[in-house]
């Protein structure tokens, strides 16, 4: 009886899913702002913001970067974009741009 | 959006000799206006390393942002970004050095040009209209490209490219086959195919009509005002840049004062100069031997003897010995060496009557991408343990007095060159003023560094002289610009050719050459 469930347990701990659950464990641990997982809609407002050419070219820079440059060239950013940053200061998703994981 | 004031440097660079970082402190309380952001970049970046800051934060607290805080990026600062405004001196002749933006702390490679652009767009965009609507009437609408409707007057805003066919691009040498050169180097890549296009963030346009392309470059923000033709090309009436910043009042000096300058030593194995740079320094240290009574004058009232670069002959920089096997080279030392060792006891007795302001050039061993970081102490064994001798960045900005100085060892002036069909050097000079860019080929044939926040060739504030270090002969003019602007324009010759310094006058802000080709000084006429 002992060995069947401990086998359960095994088979449990390789499904794919517990690896996801795992990740979101450490995130929780290290950051308090890191909640919950972002939403759809608000990394749709991410990538329209990075996408709008008349903030200027989005690669290769941290989107804290091109929004301090917006806002220099009194180019009027929407504030959301900040308060999103601000919001999940530790998610890659959010902080760069979503040309993020392409080099040069 | 408010402002506030700068912090100051908390990395001090690998390459800032502790002379002129003692410099750096003394001018460290500048006052001025700046970016909020910045400031707090640099706010953090104390916060994060303990590194000791090399001076104290002077300024009050930045103003609070609108809505939420800002987050800054924890990166390093690449510049240390702090204000170029003029400082008021404290006695008539001092020297203030404010080349900080021109001082690279961080280096990061992974970005694109493009950020450079937009970020020299976007800073004169703002300017360029408030000169645009001074000169234009006002009633003309300024458009962006996407609004522009066929045979409607308008006035654009952007920055300029000059679409050149005879310009050595990497792409044409990889794509014939071999990888060899389609063409020989060229001394000048102008073609009546060229065109200039007018780009902004989105969109660009072809110019056409009452502007003459051989005397424009790519980089240049600039206003045109004309209409959009039904081929799609924008036929320009008129144009105009970015108006010059007032330069402060000057109050002339009560005596004369000189600073003499040289450029272009270009010493290797194979240099005939020695004699000269003898007759040079001797006539420096011992003036009193001088029969002529105006160089006695000049030369023992100089002040500061500023070197514009190419201290050595590009020969020295060969990669033949870097190519072969280690065993064959290990007893050959580069001829740079040997080359930099004269330079360094040349300076060395100089820097015992004045203070030397060493700029790196093209041939320097320093970096080659703008703007070239001060050349180490190191290289200057003697030399250097005096406190005389600075060693700065190319470009060039300080101060002495009221007197504003901006300079370049001359690679913006030979790239202008080579793109255009402007004939007079000095002429080049007086467009990069009124362009309000010290380099506007950078970083499109000129080598530059990516940088994103800022721009540092652009020319905000007025310089009083603006100089170019290695030209091929002695000019100069004064500039006329609009609200009585005056700016005394100098081209530096190389020494190696015309064995000259040239001799600015301080209060009258007149120069003067004078040739050590003999063993007695004469003045040319």
């Amino acid at each position: 009886m002992v060995g069947s469930s401990s086998i359960k347990k095994r088979k449990n701990n390789n499904d794919n899913t517990s690896i996801v659950d795992k990740q979101n464990v450490v995130d929780n641990s290290k950051t308090n702002s890191t909640v919950k997982k972002i939403s759809e809609k608000d990394l749709e407002v991410l990538k329209q913001f990075d996408l709008d050419m008349t903030f200027g070219p989005c690669t290769g820079i941290p989107r804290i970067d091109r929004y301090e440059r917006a806002l220099r060239h009194d180019l009027d950013p929407p504030t959301h974009v900040l308060e999103l940053i601000n919001l999940y200061p530790n998610d890659r998703q959010v902080t760069h741009c979503i040309w993020r994981d392409y080099t040069l | 959006m408010s402002k506030s004031n700068k912090n100051q440097k908390s990395i001090t660079s690998f390459f800032k000799s502790p002379a002129q970082s003692a410099t750096n402190e003394s001018a460290a309380p500048k006052s001025k206006s700046s970016p909020i952001t910045e400031t707090k970049e640099i706010k953090n970046e104390n916060e994060i390393s303990k590194l000791p800051s090399a001076s104290p934060s002077p300024g009050p607290a930045p103003a609070p942002v609108p809505s939420a805080n800002l987050i800054l990026s924890p990166k390093k600062p690449t510049v240390v970004v702090c204000s170029s405004n003029q400082i008021p001196p404290t006695y008539e002749t001092e020297w203030i050095n404010l080349s900080d933006r021109f001082l690279l702390t961080n280096r990061n490679f992974d970005v694109q040009y493009a950020h450079l652009y937009a970020e020299r767009l976007g800073a004169m965009r703002k300017l360029v209209m408030k000169s645009a609507e001074n000169r234009w009437n006002s009633k003309i609408p300024i458009k962006k490209m996407n609004d522009l409707i066929l045979d409607e007057e308008c006035i654009l805003i952007g920055i300029l490219f000059k679409q050149m066919i005879l310009k050595p691009s990497i792409v044409k040498q990889l794509a014939t086959e071999h990888g060899f050169n389609l063409q020989p180097p060229r001394q000048r890549y102008v073609d009546s195919t060229d065109k200039l296009i007018l780009e902004e963030e989105s969109q660009r346009i072809v110019l056409d009509g009452n502007i003459d392309i051989n005397q424009f470059v790519t980089g240049i923000v600039m206003a045109v005002h004309g209409y959009e033709d039904d081929k799609g090309v924008f036929i320009v009436k008129d144009y105009c840049f970015k108006d010059l910043s007032i330069p402060k009042q000057l109050s002339p000096l009560k005596e004369d004062k000189f600073i003499l300058f040289a450029s272009g030593f270009l010493l290797s194995e194979t240099s005939i100069i020695f004699n000269q740079l003898e007759y040079l320094v001797n006539s420096l240290t011992q003036p009193t031997n001088i029969q002529s009574e105006q160089i006695k004058f000049i030369l023992s009232n100089s002040i500061r003897f500023i070197v514009a670069g190419n201290l050595i002959e590009s020969s020295t920089r060969l990669k033949d010995s870097t190519n072969q096997a280690k065993y064959l080279t290990r007893k050959m030392t580069a001829s740079s060496v040997e080359a930099m060792h004269s330079i360094d006891e040349l300076f060395d007795k100089i820097a015992t009557i004045t203070d030397i302001d060493i700029m790196p050039g093209v041939n320097d061993p320093s970096c080659h991408m703008l703007p070239q970081q001060p050349l180490h102490p190191c290289m200057f064994p003697s030399s250097s343990k005096r406190k005389t001798t600075h060693c700065l960045t190319n470009p060039y900005d300080f101060q002495i007095g009221d007197i504003r100085f901006l300079g370049t060892s001359g690679q913006n002036l030979d790239d202008i060159d080579l793109q255009s069909t402007i004939d007079n050097r000095v002429q080049i000079l007086e467009n990069c003023l009124k362009w309000c860019a010290i380099a506007p080929t950078c970083p499109d044939t000129l080598s530059c560094y990516p940088y994103v926040k800022n721009d540092p060739f652009i020319i905000n504030d007025t310089p009083n002289v603006f100089f170019a270090g290695n030209q091929p002969k002695f000019e100069t003019r004064v500039f006329q610009g609009s609200n009585d602007i005056q700016v005394r324009l100098l081209c530096i010759p190389y020494f190696a050719q015309s064995n000259s310094c040239i001799a600015l006058n301080l209060r009258t802000l007149e120069c003067c050459e004078i040739s050590f080709q003999n063993e007695i000084p004469q003045i040319i006429q």
